[in-house]
């Protein structure tokens, strides 16, 4: 049997007699881009406090800074590659899932009935690494469902099918 | 409006200059007392006019991005520069649909129109400006779409259920807590022209409480002059104000609630206000008055035919209004 929504923890049983369909990760160029903005934060933030360091108290403290920013860089990676990987969404017959999150897990269920509209938004850098982020806006303005880092395509695909879906079931307000 | 490839529109080419008519305004403003050489300002302008071009450029560039198109059941709207933004309004998830009409819009001919989704903030579902008659064309294509029918369909006839004279809406700004205050201000006025001493010790409190006041009272006046109730298969129709214009379309159905308030000093004329609340969120409010959770379905009118237009919104008899039962009199009120 296949679980609906990834890791441990936090789990959705399939519904009894529905073929469950396999959870989608986002693209891996998410994480690619991830590690670019990490890696260009880094080299900012490291050329910054080194040459402050070095002006106020020498070469010894700028490398000790420097030091500390490439350490904080690398748990960085650590912390946003877990991120990155746990980001997971599920295309149910009624409603999709999304789940995330490493130490609080979090696991939205969304019924395309519930939906009120879709929004896609790609920034700057995400446009560089041709991802796009669909986000899906329902009537209470705290349950919004967020899936960052989808191929280009995949987000159009997502973005028709929701609002078609939406279409067809909807319920309620 | 321009057609595209694709069936995408984009927005007037006017709407640049509207949208940043107040900061251009400024702008001007800024350049015109610096180059009246008044704040002894000898350089050159450069700052001011580089400040009035990237107004507009930014504006015009805005505009340049921004198309929108009704694909079937779903109006989408494309936007942003830097930052790509699409979105898909489904028109079945519709609560309402406003057209604005600024005062320098409404000068140029041209609307804004606002789609107003549950969960949508101020900037979903706007599009500023269109031409006039291409907004309203869109509004009933819209609400036609909304309804089930061919988005073809015209705009049905409408049946205008209440119109609130000049005479009372400013009766009743002035029975307002508002205008009493006003009438406190203008009696304290009389006695610093009777005795001029007063006037250091109260003139700048007074100075200050007309300042805020005064604009309040212009405010409620301007958003709901002219204020007409109209009846349409496709919802209800809110017309009001004075120089910009705003025309709310809310289907029935969307209406999730009708309140009926009296204010004391109403209550001798047996005058009342009807508000409906909207499903949206609130998000910034505009100085129309559109933007609200809670529109004014009546500013001021009798309780007799406000009452009639409470039973017809709710669209049913509303169960006879019951008393807490006599054993609870003792009980702690919560």
């Amino acid at each position: 049997m296949h679980l609906v929504g990834g890791r441990e923890g936090c789990t959705v049983w399939p519904m009894p007699g529905s073929a469950a369909p396999a959870p989608k990760s986002p693209s891996p160029r998410l994480w690619r881009m991830r590690r670019w903005q990490i890696a260009g934060t880094a080299a900012v933030a490291a050329l910054g406090a080194g040459t402050a360091a070095a002006l106020a108290a020498g070469a010894p403290a700028a490398a000790i800074t420097v030091a500390v920013v490439l350490v904080a860089a690398l748990a960085a990676f650590w912390f946003v590659r877990n991120r990155v990987r746990a980001w997971t969404y599920t295309e149910r017959e009624d409603d999709l899932i999304v789940a995330r999150g490493v130490l609080v897990r979090r696991l939205s269920v969304v019924p395309y009935g519930r939906m009120q509209f879709v929004d896609v938004t790609a920034g700057p850098v995400e446009r560089a690494f041709r991802l796009a982020t669909v986000k899906l806006h329902t009537a209470a303005a705290a349950s919004d469902a967020r899936i960052p880092g989808l191929e280009r395509e995949e987000a159009a695909r997502l973005r028709d099918r929701l609002a078609a879906l939406g279409e067809a079931k909807a319920a309620g307000l | 409006m321009t057609g595209q490839p694709g069936g995408w529109h984009r927005l007037h080419p006017l709407s640049p200059l509207v949208r940043s008519g107040r900061a251009a305004v400024g702008v001007l403003a800024i350049v015109g007392i610096s180059a009246s050489g008044q704040f002894g300002h000898d350089g050159s302008h450069l700052l001011d006019w580089a400040l009035a071009a990237a107004v507009v450029i930014g504006a015009v560039v805005n505009w340049l991005v921004t198309r929108w198109k009704l694909d079937g059941a779903t109006l989408r709207i494309e936007t942003g520069l830097l930052r790509r933004d699409s979105r898909q309004l489904p028109v079945a998830r519709i609560q309402a649909v406003d057209v604005v009409r600024p005062f320098l819009a409404r000068a140029l001919g041209l609307a804004e129109l606002r789609v107003r989704l549950a969960g949508s903030s101020h900037a979903d579902g706007r599009l500023a400006y269109l031409p006039e008659q291409a907004a309203l064309d869109l509004r009933a294509r819209l609400l036609a779409a909304h309804h089930g029918l061919d988005p073809a369909t015209p705009e049905p006839g409408e049946q205008i259920l209440a119109s609130v004279p000049t005479g009372r809406l400013v009766g009743s700004v002035l029975a307002s807590g508002a205008s009493l205050l006003i009438a406190l201000l203008v009696a304290e006025l009389v006695v610093i022209l009777v005795a001029p001493a007063v006037l250091a010790a109260s003139g700048s409190t007074f100075l200050i409480f007309l300042l805020t006041l005064v604009p309040m009272v212009w405010r409620r006046l301007a958003t709901e002059y002219g204020f007409t109730l109209a009846q349409s298969p496709d919802g209800i129709r809110i017309r009001r104000g004075l120089l910009g214009t705003v025309a709310e379309t809310i289907p029935l159905r969307r209406v999730q609630a009708v309140r009926m308030v009296e204010p004391v000093l109403w209550r001798p004329l047996g005058w009342c206000r009807l508000e409906i609340d909207v499903a949206g969120s609130p998000g910034r409010d505009h100085a129309d008055g559109s933007g609200r959770l809670r529109k004014t379905l009546l500013p001021v009118g009798h309780r007799e035919p406000a009452w009639r237009l409470m039973l017809l919104v709710m669209a049913a008899d509303p169960p006879p209004l019951v008393r807490p039962p006599g054993q609870a009199r003792g009980g702690r009120p919560r």
